[in-house]
């Protein structure tokens, strides 16, 4: 699984000539009228999750003697590469991943299918699921991106079925943005083709499902959705003003872990941009989950030679580095966060429209405990949230996080995500 | 011997129902459970396991394009991959994701790149060239070409509602896409690589359903399914013409027909064979992550992209010649010193007269042993920075004698920390198995691992860790009795002749052959197997062909709610 391309390389690769390019899908101008999740301005709401594992050497990263307002005072080293951001940024404090502790299994790593869906092990959807089906007109609506090999799984479906997130930069470019540069007689031409082509693949995955087995209709029924997303897609809109993709940049081989800040630049660039030209809703992007297996290294960073998980594990043997390596992790938040507050949209900014969600799944790498897990909101998703502070939330479950990020997100009748913990922590975090 | 694949065997004419004499030292006394299924006594021989629909896995995909369009350009990180193993799960083989928009974009990418390229060469999948504005030649040619590309595209032929299909797209694209006829040929292409038919193994043909005498509850699997299920399973891509033609004259009916199609498709006619006898080791034993396995490089300065190709190689072509054109037998695995390596990786092995970047087989020194002492297998099992007895000790516990672990309950697990002046990798972890509540599992497991010790985490061979002298003694639960082992070359020495690792070797291969973890279902047909493993020596030429031959491979049962033709 090497990847070497410059974009050239890579067209030619998939022997792609100009007229077959993937269309860019725009629904920017249709966003007023996209229902629930608008903000103020017609302006549209946008949800990231960044996924990461091994817990934050917490002493390094907030206490309680910083005190509750964020705005104001000395930011400890790992917060400080998000002080641009300090008045925009909101620490649900002390959330637990209870179901995962309820279920008894050593936590840490099997927290990772709770986070985003409230369930031990992906039982239901994740709530960037459920974001971009309230916006079922916007196409790409829904971007899951991973820059590591995973082992297991953020975002879910349904219960069961998993996102396969995208590692591939060059893909995730291409399904996005490589219809910026055409013609718009390229694009009705392509439009035509990709019609007939997939209004048959339809009919026939169709028929197809009445055959099969009942669970293996679930899986048909998947395959269908997607198709007929990509149908819709094709009756978006082309863009044709205010976009500027990243660059891909020069031949990398993202293999090699040396790359590997690269990388996650330039997924963080793809995902502040998707978002920025409105072109998606809700996007996840998987730093690492190395679940105890073979896990990364940081030649870049002055930090000892060990893996990731390792050097986490030592807890405050290890201090020093973990703090080295989770502020790294920030500057590479902050990238992100940057595009977005640099993206002027009415009033304020593409951060004001959004909810960041900076998700751990253990406190600490030492402890791998699934209660006060360090998590962080950047964005005040349309005036929702009332950001710049610190908010106890006495271990509250992360399911009822998850329901107010829902409730922000403009899907305001929804009581509950998950199994178990209903109710929400709209009054604690809301303006 | 090459090439004489199930030489001299039984290979199970009709008796799938091996119902006695099932392997002993089924180990149910040892460790952890065991996840094979129950004794030959209660393996009832009517049984057979569920077919999943699964689409093509990244390896199957790109073959089969080259097969059928003789395109070898598709790029792997194009094609959608299968999900990684859980950690604790038993069924060790990656698994394609179910089909989201992630992969029906990389789909129909593939698909407009596939039928780009096959525009200009369109001759090569026409048997007919029709004169421009014959518009009756032209019907007569999109008739043959869904006739017999079709076919090999569905891997079975197209129903009558298919064809129409495809007819109307054809009329599609000369009229409102205004396509010539080759150009409307290529969308054909474009569409049908991105339909149910070519995407999933499914490939039901048009004979009815026929429910086995002995159990109706089960049917016999549809010739072009069985046909399919063969060449994928040993060759890792579609059926070739006589595979096909075999199919389509109804002989891959009784077990001699299929094990004849077996032991032919084993003596490699295209050099597909060795591909799909790599491609199982390369799963169960994850070599396939090797190319994102992350090393220190100030620890291991030769830790190159060069290096990690030359390890896989090694590793590949070590299975297939073994198996395919070597002695075949599962005990040469563990105790072959016969091996292949370049420059980078003759530095590994501490090997001299080594050079240049071609491979070239070697006689490795006494301490190594068959392929748990390959650098391959000690990389992708080893840290970062070291070794990991952990890591190695679950693989052989796990993928090589088929034992279960349960996640640990809610504890606070505390790893090494850095390794203090003259302390040694294995004194680092060694305190976790003397924790309560680790010593569940990892007393299991660790002594495998341990006895790894020799080799540092990209496999080279030590005898000071840290300044310390090496320890890799270990005692280990196998067999149904402890055994006191110096290092992993003693291992490999008692796992090559172990009844565990032989029956799990056999399960191994029924699970990568069904592409489903076993059920009890399938318990007389790893029986089966097993058999026909054992009674040619352990042969594992004769294993596949008694795989091919079992019950639960040439039978299915079907799925709540399925609609039999």
């Amino acid at each position: 699984m090497k990847e070497k391309y410059s974009r050239r390389a890579l067209l030619k690769a998939l022997g792609v000539g100009a007229g077959m390019l993937p269309i860019l899908n725009n629904e920017w101008a249709s966003a007023a009228t996209a229902g629930t999740a608008t903000a103020a301005g017609g302006m549209p709401k946008r949800f990231i999750a960044i996924a990461i594992t091994n817990g934050i050497y917490q002493k390094n990263w907030w206490q309680a003697a910083n005190g509750l307002d964020l705005t104001t005072g000395t930011l400890l080293p790992i917060l400080t590469p998000l002080a641009p951001f300090r008045s925009k940024l909101l620490i649900p404090h002390n959330i637990a991943i209870q179901n995962v502790f309820n279920s008894n299994n050593y936590g840490g790593h099997f927290g990772y299918p709770c986070m985003l869906t409230g369930t031990q092990k992906g039982t239901s959807a994740s709530i960037d699921t459920l974001i971009a089906q309230s916006v079922p007109n916007v196409p790409n609506a829904q971007l899951n991106l991973g820059c590591r090999p995973s082992n297991s799984h953020l975002s879910w479906k349904a219960g069961g079925v998993a996102n396969t997130p995208n590692t591939s930069p060059s893909k995730v470019f291409t399904q996005l943005f490589s219809g910026v540069n055409l013609s718009p007689a390229q694009v009705s031409t392509t439009q035509a083709r990709r019609k007939s082509v997939l209004d048959l693949v339809n009919s026939q995955l169709t028929a197809f499902q009445g055959v099969v087995g009942a669970d293996d209709k679930v899986k048909i029924q998947s395959h269908l959705d997607s198709v007929r997303g990509i149908e819709k897609a094709l009756t978006g809109e082309v863009l044709t003003v205010g976009c500027a993709p990243p660059t891909l940049g020069a031949t990398v081989d993202f293999t090699q872990v040396g790359n590997f800040p690269t990388f996650v630049s330039l997924m963080m660039k793809l995902a502040a941009t998707s978002v920025t030209c409105g072109i998606t809703r809700a996007v996840t992007i998987e730093l690492i989950d190395d679940g105890g297996g073979n896990s990364l290294t940081f030649p870049w960073l002055s930090v000892s030679t060990q893996n990731y998980h390792a050097i986490a594990h030592q807890g405050a043997g290890a201090a020093a580095d973990k703090t080295t390596i989770d502020t790294w992790w920030h500057t590479q938040f902050a990238t992100l966060l940057g595009i977005l507050d640099g993206a002027a949209e009415g009033p304020g900014t593409a951060l004001d429209n959004s909810c960041v969600l900076i998700a751990n799944d253990m406190q600490e790498g030492n402890t791998h405990y699934d209660k006060n897990v360090p998590w962080l909101i950047a964005g005040g998703c349309g005036g929702f949230f009332k950001t710049g502070r610190v908010v106890e939330l006495n271990n509250a479950a992360n399911n009822q996080v998850l329901t107010t990020i829902l409730h922000a997100m403009g899907l305001s009748t929804v009581a509950s995500v998950g199994d178990m913990y209903t109710g929400n922590v709209d009054q604690q975090l809301g303006a | 011997m090459a090439g004489s694949a199930g030489s001299g065997t039984p290979n199970g004419t009709g008796s799938q129902s091996s119902g006695t004499g099932g392997p002993n030292g089924s180990g149910a006394s040892s460790g952890g459970p065991i996840t094979t299924p129950g004794t030959a006594a209660t393996a009832d021989p009517t049984l057979a396991g569920s077919m999943v629909l699964r689409h093509l896995t990244q390896e199957e995909y790109i073959n089969t394009v080259r097969d059928l369009l003789g395109d070898t350009s598709t790029q792997a990180i194009n094609v959608p991959g299968e999900l990684p193993i859980a950690e604790f799960d038993t069924f060790p083989f990656p698994e394609p994701s179910v089909i989201g928009s992630t992969e029906a974009n990389s789909y129909e990418g593939l698909a407009e790149a596939l039928a780009t390229n096959i525009t200009s060469k369109i001759g090569s999948i026409l048997t007919c060239t029709p004169t421009a504005g014959d518009t009756a030649g032209e019907t007569a040619c999109l008739a043959t070409f869904l006739k017999t590309f079709g076919a090999r595209a569905y891997r079975r032929p197209l129903t009558a509602a298919e064809t129409q299909g495809f007819q109307n797209l054809y009329q599609t694209g000369r009229t409102t896409l205004a396509l010539p006829f080759n150009g409307a040929i290529a969308l054909i292409v474009e569409e049908m690589l991105q339909s149910p038919g070519f995407l999933y193994h499914w490939e039901q043909g048009p004979t009815p359903t026929m429910h086995d005498a002995t159990n109706p509850n089960v049917i016999v699997l549809d010739p072009y399914a069985l046909a399919n299920r063969l060449s994928y399973f040993l060759t890792s891509t579609m059926p070739d013409q006589t595979l096909l033609a075999a199919a389509a004259a109804g002989q891959l009916t009784t077990a001699d027909q299929v094990a004849t199609q077996a032991k032919r498709l084993l003596q490699d006619p295209a050099g597909h064979a060795s591909a799909g006898v790599q491609n199982f080791f390369a799963q169960l034993l994850q070599i396939t992550t090797l190319p994102t396995v992350s090393k220190d490089m100030t620890t291991y300065k030769n830790w190159t992209p060069a290096l990690q190709t030359a390890m896989d190689a090694e590793f590949r072509a070590f299975f297939s010649s073994n198996i395919l054109t070597g002695s075949g037998l599962f005990a040469d695995l563990f105790t072959s010193k016969t091996s292949s390596v370049n420059k980078d990786l003759a530095a590994v092995y501490g090997l001299s007269g080594v050079s240049g970047t071609q491979m070239q087989q070697v006689t490795l020194d006494a301490n190594r042993s068959g392929f748990l002492t390959m650098p391959a297998f000690l990389t992708v099992n080893g840290g970062a920075n070291n070794s990991n007895g952990v890591y190695r000790g679950h693989a052989v516990y796990m993928q090589l004698l088929c034992h279960a672990l349960t996640p640990p309950q809610n504890v606070v697990v505390p790893t090494p920390p850095p390794l203090t002046p003259g302390e040694t990798s294995r004194q680092s972890f060694a305190a976790h198995s003397q924790a309560a509540c680790a010593q569940g599992c990892h007393n299991l497991m660790d002594g495998y691992g341990f006895s790894f010790e020799h080799y540092d985490g990209i496999g080279q061979y030590r005898t000071l860790d840290n300044g310390s002298p090496v320890d890799s003694t270990a005692t280990v639960h196998l067999d149904g009795q402890d055994q006191n082992i110096t290092d992993a070359v003693q291992l490999s020495n008692l796992l090559s002749t172990s009844a565990e690792a032989r029956k799990c070797f056999a399960t191994q291969w029924v699970r990568y052959a069904v592409a489903r973890p076993d059920t009890d279902a399938d318990a007389a047909s790893i029986d089966a197997a097993y058999s026909a493993f054992a009674s040619a020596n352990y042969n594992i030429r004769d294993l596949l062909v008694g795989v091919t031959t079992s019950r639960t491979f040439r039978y299915r049962t079907p799925s709540p709610g399925e609609v039999l033709p």
